[in-house]
């Protein structure tokens, strides 16, 4: 009887299945893999060790066992109540999908050179990033990361392949579905150092994948904005099966790894006596009286331990017909100098529904808002200024109603000037905001028409609205009262896109073909509002409007984009695989002559694999070669309608007697150039992707050779032609080639799992032509520091080389005139001659080597053995140089800024030194002319991050938590741990030199205006998952 | 467009036609189409105005005319977005000379300056390179549109035309002054091949200048109206005829057409006897524009926006600049070794020398006036007046410039909102520098008791008793000096003159005679522009 009852008593209650879930080939346990019971949302997820647990009515119930990289499984219960199930690993990970523009495409089928990352491979949340293009940096072969400054949301160079233009290299970044627009107008009133990165507002815990789309191949369905690279991000959704929540979370420090070397108190006053006495009034330089002051290490005042913090909570789920996931995170991070603060608050919906059989809707949703503090005008690069602070110039008096040590001559003698960063950074004297709030969406409409006919439209926008503000507060740092100042700038962008497509899916006996066909329109509008009030009403209300003087200002563009695209991509019996492309775009930024192009591109792959003769069960598992050819296109010109000749309205004279009359004097500031068309970009692929030893090394080689021609520049005029700002026009031709290589290993043995990647890539960059142009010769801010020469890198330094130093009178005479020179003395520094004409002068100055890396790599390791795991991420970049424009302030033998302790080597007699001149407090022999004295080698590798993580065991959080929470992981990690290099300055990660013109500066890039260097954050963090 | 779109869809209607309902295709066509023609792709600029809309109206012309004024105003703007300009004018000009002295806690390019430390790649070269061609292009942009189609009267045109030729001029003689040879140009560029121009000769410059600015004073008005005050005028024109041909060397011409202006009795010395009043008025901002100035760069104010960045065209962002010159920002004191500091927040970058001062005669006026001393009673402004006694300390040399100051000018409206600007007009050619100009002219030949009274009037302006007997060279230079210092001129005269060695002693190199053309220009002409000699 009982045994009769048992059964039936077991149907009626639920029962509980375990067991372990193992991979086939190893017999590795598998965390992570899912489980669901087939037909329910009901499931689970294995524990580290590859165990769970579920329970389960009935006998009828079959469970589904599914993870990436495998082969699902699915398995009836019957009566069992232990279920150790074994899955196949997917080796050749065919069915592994790429997301490739307006479409997908199973990666084996690919013939373009794509690369990319998913989330679960990264572990984004856990990283103390602001944006998502900081994930990349030596994880993606072929694409190079450099944060412009270690401030918090400050700009990122993302180079996919060199630099392949003039103007902005930034990929185009295509979010869901919608093309990212890219500008540096989120700002206020002030320099470079003060621009955002666009893509601050994106959260990158929301983010799925990132696929990078390398090739003309790949890229060419974005024809006109595709000749940088493409990066597609695809953001969570949800998946059939039970919801889930996870939270993930990390507190973390950051701190400056380096310091400068500086001179102290006594140094300091000592080489600033000689350094007057070799003047005319050597009173000036006596800084004597400061002897008794206290020693101040003012990078010690200015650095500080910063705080990080970061929580993401995601919820996702979904049935089969409907899915969702909605995410939320906030994100603080501290800069490691005064005034560096970002703060973000985000939103994420993502979901689709199914219509009936042939009807799919969905949507994505970003809604984020970020708000950063940053160093005025006044405080820029607080660490490097505070390096060149005289070093017994205090921070605090408490005897001055500020409470702050004041920039006067009693605080820093007559030449002094110190300037108080603590002060300068205090709000109640001076600050400026940046705030960007951000609405990316879009929705879809997928229609199925006939089997393998689908038709999707997408729209989209991207909004953003920023607000900056400088303030200006009542009392100078002198301490003398001042005018307040407000400036408050409210730009607003809008990008709307809307595309449609067909795409007909047809497997035909061995032919298998997908055409696609579509059209897109893009509108992008612009407008700023600009006020400043000056003399406030009262500073605690801070309206620009309640100054008493008011000005208003205004700026608008506009531009807008139509394409028409194709593709088709054929397979002949899996093996032979064809794509084409094509794409035409209409833009208005150019003359209707000009307006529209066409870029095709062609690729084929083979998979060698596939054919008859490939030895089976050797040691590859899949080989497939591929080449492609193709052309993609840039639009942005420097300035929009840089085709028409137009009047800029805010130019000013005065007229008029008594009380003149302000007037307006309409001019054109830029020259019209209505030849101006695209640039086109073209580029041949030739790459293999390889499997080998069953699954453990995969292997990807690309060979690029990327030909831009009509390159959009900003020419810098002769300025007879009466214009000083650069015209913009089709210049010439740049060559880009290279190859890119990633190699993986995975392997275990028994408990202990390890794999390791590598990839790296080189970059020839060498201008091809200039139109016959001799060259262009151009620096920040004016200068002339770099010069873009046919066989040169674009953008190479340009200056004169030194050799050595003149040691005694006798050399002086037996050199050759230096006509740069007012007058050579024994201790100045020798210029070389470089074209031998008999005489030192501006035909000297040479190519002095390129701020474009020859090559740069990345090495990941990661190993797991029972509940810990560990990885590291190493990141390279070398070749290339850097002008530390920093040092060449540091080591300045003339003025009365503080200096680095090398100058203390400087030249006193004969023999003394060759390298470091004499003091001469008017330099005339102008030893500090930009030279190769100031070019350094800024070559380095990184330990970009490492973590250390430990999973609670799940039967341990199965006691305590009842089975609330299925994960629980805590991890400790550091990011830039220790970086090796040569580099003199803060940091070898450079970018671009300070100056007004914003965005970025290809023509003149690799300057270190002494910028923030990168922090070292340790973090202590957790993810949940319940 | 449609043309692509319906025969795209018609090629799906053909292959699918039996699987798909007549009402779908409409959908699908509708869709494409109603988007296809949603945007529009002849945009224009939304914050600039296409050029061929403007260049019509009397109205226009006139701005474009101040366009090319508002250049002038540059070269002493201050702007950290183009070259890092701060004043570079003044350094060239005037600290460059035994008149000025550096300050120790300046910039590197006002010590270079007062160094003779002179590079072709120093940053006053390039700004006012770049300004002076801006405005010469802006000039030839009106010149080349009063030929099109336009409303303008013929007597607008003439006057138009005029006044386009006298800032033509204006610049190249500027650009004389400075460089020597460099290029003169007297049409916009058309096309990316013509950009670049090559030096000219000192014959071709001066046939070209004194052409223009005879031209412009056939065709400009002798005065005008209220509203347009501080606009060229025919007698100006004819007043730069003659300091040109001094340029030149060719004295009859200046003597004759120095003459020529004095007979019109559009200018006299403002002199009632009461030399400190005198002297203030000259300078005083509620007496710009006054019977003693034959061309005047005008500022105004009290504007809107931060800095004196008059540099407004090549900003990165749109703004009103402040028109405003950094005049007191620069010149008052700063804070040399007094424990407090000069009040008011100011660069104190250039004081006057002990020799400029020693230079002057006891009696003179001019001292006071424009001079700063111990004793004296400063007025700074610092978001309202401040009045107290002159600390010599302020200065490394004891002293700080008082003219364009002084209690009259610093008051309310004078200044912009942070201080810095500074609304009072340039006395770039007063009557009294041409005084000086003709008696030099009559000096040379041999016209000494002419002369003599020229330099006597400018005297007794100041207080100061006629010479003792008739005037000679070193009595113009001596009287030139005081008279004219802190003005943009000195400078000018000693490489005219040749007087650097005796003043600067070994320091001074022949090169001097001219300024390096900036090297960016040499650069972005490929060389196509010769450097002068020496640099």
């Amino acid at each position: 009887m009982l045994f009769m009852i048992s059964p039936l008593f077991a149907l009626a209650q639920e029962r509980t299945i375990s067991g372990k879930v193992t991979d086939a080939a190893t017999g590795d346990n598998l965390p992570g893999v899912n489980i669901i019971i087939k037909g329910t949302s009901v499931g689970t997820s294995t524990d580290s060790n590859g165990s769970y647990s579920l329970s389960v009515s009935g006998d009828n119930a079959v469970l589904v066992f599914s993870f990436i990289g495998y082969v699902t499984a699915e398995t009836p219960v019957g009566n069992q109540t232990i279920i150790n199930q074994a899955i196949q690993s997917d080796i050749q990970s065919l069915e592994e999908v790429v997301v490739v523009g307006y479409g997908t495409q199973r990666k084996a089928d690919l013939t373009g050179a794509v690369g990319g990352l998913r989330a679960s491979d990264v572990e984004i949340a856990s990283k103390p990033i602001t944006s998502p293009d900081q994930l990349l940096g030596g994880r993606v072969a072929g694409i190079q990361i450099s944060n412009r400054s270690g401030d918090p949301g400050a700009p990122i160079d993302v180079r996919i392949r060199g630099v392949g233009t003039a103007g902005v290299n930034s990929p185009l970044w295509v979010i869901d579905g919608v093309p990212i627009v890219q500008t540096s107008n989120i700002t206020v009133n002030t320099g470079s150092q003060t621009e955002s990165n666009p893509l601050a507002g994106i959260n990158p815990s929301d983010i799925e994948s990132i696929d990078v789309l390398k090739d003309a191949s790949a890229a060419a369905i974005y024809g006109a904005r595709a000749a940088n690279g493409v990066i597609i991000v695809t953001t969570k959704r949800g998946k059939e099966g039970t919801a889930s929540v996870t939270y993930e979370g990390y507190l973390g420090t950051g701190q400056a790894w380096k310091k400068l070397d500086v001179l102290n108190k006594a140094q300091y006053i000592d080489i600033q006596k000689k350094i007057g006495e070799t003047g005319d009034n050597p009173g000036d330089r006596d800084f004597s009286s400061f002897a008794s002051k206290p020693d101040v290490d003012w990078q010690d005042v200015v650095f500080r331990n910063s705080s990080v913090q970061s929580h993401n909570i995601g919820v996702s789920g979904g049935s089969a017909t409907a899915n969702y996931f909605i995410g939320a995170g906030y994100m603080r991070q501290e800069g490691i100098e005064p005034a560096q603060l970002f703060k973000r608050y985000s939103i994420k919906a993502n979901s689709d529904i199914k219509v009936g059989k042939f009807l799919k809707f969905g949507e994505s949703l970003l809604i984020s808002s970020f708000d950063r503090s940053v160093q005025s005008e006044e405080s820029t690069f607080s660490g490097f200024q505070a390096a060149r602070n005289q070093p017994f110039f205090a921070v605090y008096d408490p005897t001055n109603p500020t409470g702050y040590n004041l920039e006067t001559s009693a605080n820093r003698g007559p030449a002094g000037s110190s300037v108080n960063l603590i002060m300068r950074t205090d709000p109640l004297y001076n600050y400026t905001n940046v705030v960007s709030r951000k609405v990316i969406g879009n929705i879809y409409g997928e229609l199925e028409i006939i089997k393998g006919l689908k038709y999707r439209i997408s729209a989209g926008l991207d909004y953003n609205v920023g607000d900056g503000n400088y303030y200006q507060g009542p009392v100078g740092y002198n301490g003398f009262p001042q005018t307040t100042v407000l400036v408050q700038e409210r730009p607003i962008e809008l990008t709307t896109n809307i595309n449609n497509t067909l795409t007909y899916t047809k497997t035909a006996g061995k032919h298998s073909f997908t055409i696609l066909v579509g059209h897109e329109e893009t509108n992008f509008r612009y407008d700023k509002v600009r006020i400043q009030g000056s003399d406030l009403f009262n500073p605690a209300i801070k309206f620009a409007s309640t100054g008493v003087q008011v000005g208003a200002a205004n700026e608008a563009d506009q531009w807008a984009l139509r394409g028409f695209l194709g593709r088709v991509n054929y397979a002949f019996q899996d093996k032979y695989l064809f794509t084409f492309n094509i794409r035409q775009d209409n833009s208005s930024r150019f003359a209707k002559d000009n307006r529209s192009q066409a870029f095709p591109s062609f690729s084929a792959g083979w998979r060698l694999s596939e054919e008859g003769f490939f030895p089976e069960g050797g040691i590859f598992d899949d080989v497939k070669i591929r080449a492609s050819w193709g052309q993609s296109g840039n639009q942005f010109t420097g300035t929009n309608f840089a085709y028409m000749s137009t009047l800029h309205p805010f130019i000013f004279y005065v007229v008029g007697t008594g009380a003149q009359t302000v007037v307006r004097g309409p001019a054109p500031i830029v020259f019209a150039n209505p030849d101006l068309k695209w640039e086109t970009s073209t580029q041949v692929d030739f790459g293999a992707d390889i499997a080998m030893f069953d699954g453990k090394i995969d292997l990807t080689f690309d060979y690029y050779r990327k030909t831009t021609s009509d390159i959009l520049l900003g020419y810098p005029a002769p300025y007879t032609s009466g214009f000083f700002l650069p015209i913009d026009a089709n210049l010439g031709e740049m060559l880009n080639s290279g190859i890119e290589l990633s190699v993986s290993y995975k392997n275990n043995a028994n408990a202990f799992k390890y794999s390791i990647g590598g990839n790296i890539t080189t970059v020839h960059n060498e201008v091809t032509d200039l139109g016959g142009i001799p060259e262009i010769i151009s620096g920040v801010s004016g200068a002339a520091t770099h010069r873009t020469a046919v066989g040169e890198p674009i953008g190479s330094f340009f200056g004169y080389k030194t050799d050595g130093i003149y040691q005694n009178q006798a050399q002086i005479d037996a050199a050759v005139p230096d006509n740069i020179s007012n007058g050579r003395q024994p201790g100045d520094i020798r210029f070389v001659d470089v074209n031998k004409d008999g005489k030192i002068d501006s035909k000297d100055r040479t190519d002095l080597g390129s701020p474009i890396p020859k090559f740069y790599y990345g090495i990941n390791l990661s190993a797991s053995y029972m509940n810990f795991d560990i990885s590291v991420l190493l990141q390279g970049v070398s070749g290339q140089k850097v002008y530390n424009q920093a040092r060449s302030q540091m080591e300045d033998l003339s003025d009365a800024e503080n200096s680095v302790t090398s100058v203390l080597g400087y030249w006193t007699a004969e023999g003394t030194s060759n390298s470091m001149p004499r003091l001469a407090i008017n330099d005339d022999n102008v030893n500090n002319r930009y030279s190769d004295r100031w070019i350094e080698n800024a070559s380095f590798m990184r330990i970009r991050n490492i973590q250390l993580g430990y999973n609670i065991p799940s039967d341990k959080l199965q006691d305590i938590t009842k089975g609330a929470i299925s994960r629980f992981r805590l991890y400790i990690a550091a990011q830039n741990l220790a970086t090796f290099t040569d580099y003199k300055g803060f940091d070898p990660e450079v970018t671009r030199g300070v100056s007004f013109q914003k965005g970025e500066t290809p023509l003149s890039n690799g300057q270190d205006s002494g910028s923030s260097p990168q922090p070292r954050i340790l973090q202590f963090g957790w993810q949940v998952s319940f | 467009m449609a043309g692509f779109i319906l025969s795209t869809v018609s090629m799906m209607h053909v292959n699918i036609k039996k699987f798909m309902t007549m009402k779908k295709l409409l959908l699908i066509s509708f869709v494409f189409l109603c988007i296809g023609s949603c945007n529009n792709l002849d945009l224009v600029p939304l914050d600039k105005l296409p050029a061929n809309s403007y260049y019509k109206t009397a109205a226009e012309f006139d701005g474009a005319m101040f366009a090319a004024y508002s250049t002038i105003q540059d070269f002493w703007g201050t702007s950290t977005e183009t070259l890092s300009e701060f004043g570079e004018y003044w350094k060239i000009t005037v600290t460059i000379t035994d008149d000025a002295k550096a300050e120790p806690g300046s910039d590197q390019i006002s010590k270079n300056a007062d160094n003779l430390n002179i590079n072709a790649g120093d940053i006053p070269f390039a700004a006012i390179y770049t300004q002076i061609y801006e405005g010469i292009y802006r000039c030839n942009t009106v010149l080349e549109h009063l030929d099109l189609e336009n409303e303008l009267t013929d007597d607008e045109k003439s006057q138009f035309e005029g006044e386009a030729k006298f800032l033509r001029a204006f610049f190249h003689f500027e650009a004389l002054k400075l460089w020597g040879t460099p290029p003169l140009v007297l049409a916009t560029p058309k096309g990316l091949n013509d950009l670049a121009v090559g030096n000219a000769t000192k014959d071709q410059l001066f046939t070209q200048i004194l052409d223009d600015f005879n031209d412009a004073f056939d065709k400009l008005p002798a005065a005008w109206d209220e509203g347009n005050t501080g606009r060229a005028t025919k007698w100006a024109a004819k007043a730069y005829v003659g300091k040109v041909d001094i340029w030149k060397n060719d004295m009859d011409g200046a003597i004759a057409a120095f003459e020529e202006v004095i007979a019109s009795n559009t200018y006299h010395l403002l002199d009632t006897d009461d030399p400190e009043k005198d002297l203030e008025d000259v300078f005083a901002l509620d007496n710009e524009n006054n019977a003693e100035s034959i061309f005047e760069i005008q500022f105004g104010g009290p504007h809107s926006d931060d800095n004196i960045w008059v540099f407004d065209d090549t900003h990165s962002e749109s703004f009103k600049a402040s028109q405003g010159s950094g005049r007191s920002w620069f010149w008052d004191a700063g804070n040399y070794t007094a424990d407090e500091g000069a009040p008011g927040d100011k660069l104190g970058y250039w004081t006057p020398t002990q020799d400029l001062v020693d230079e002057f005669e006891p009696g003179d006026e001019r001292l006071n006036s424009f001079i700063y001393r111990d004793g004296d009673t400063y007025y700074v402004w610092n978001s309202g007046l401040l009045e107290l006694p002159y600390d010599p300390d302020w200065s490394s040399t004891g002293y700080n410039v008082k003219k364009y100051g002084g209690e009259r000018n610093v008051v309310p409206g004078a200044f912009s909102g942070n201080n810095q600007g500074n609304f009072n007009n340039e006395r770039l050619y007063r009557f009294a520098e041409m005084k000086l100009l003709y008696a030099e002219a009559l000096l040379a030949k041999g016209r000494a008791a002419e002369a003599t009274t020229q330099i006597n009037d400018i005297r007794d302006r100041a207080g100061l008793p006629a010479l003792g007997g008739t005037a000679t060279l070193a009595d113009l230079r001596h009287e030139k000096r005081i008279e004219l210092c802190f003005e943009p001129h000195r400078w000018f005269d000693i490489t005219r003159w040749n007087i650097g060695a005796p003043i600067f002693g070994p320091e001074w190199q022949d090169k001097f005679i001219v300024f390096p053309i900036p090297q960016s220009e040499i650069d972005r002409t490929a060389g196509l522009i010769k450097q002068t000699t020496g640099y």
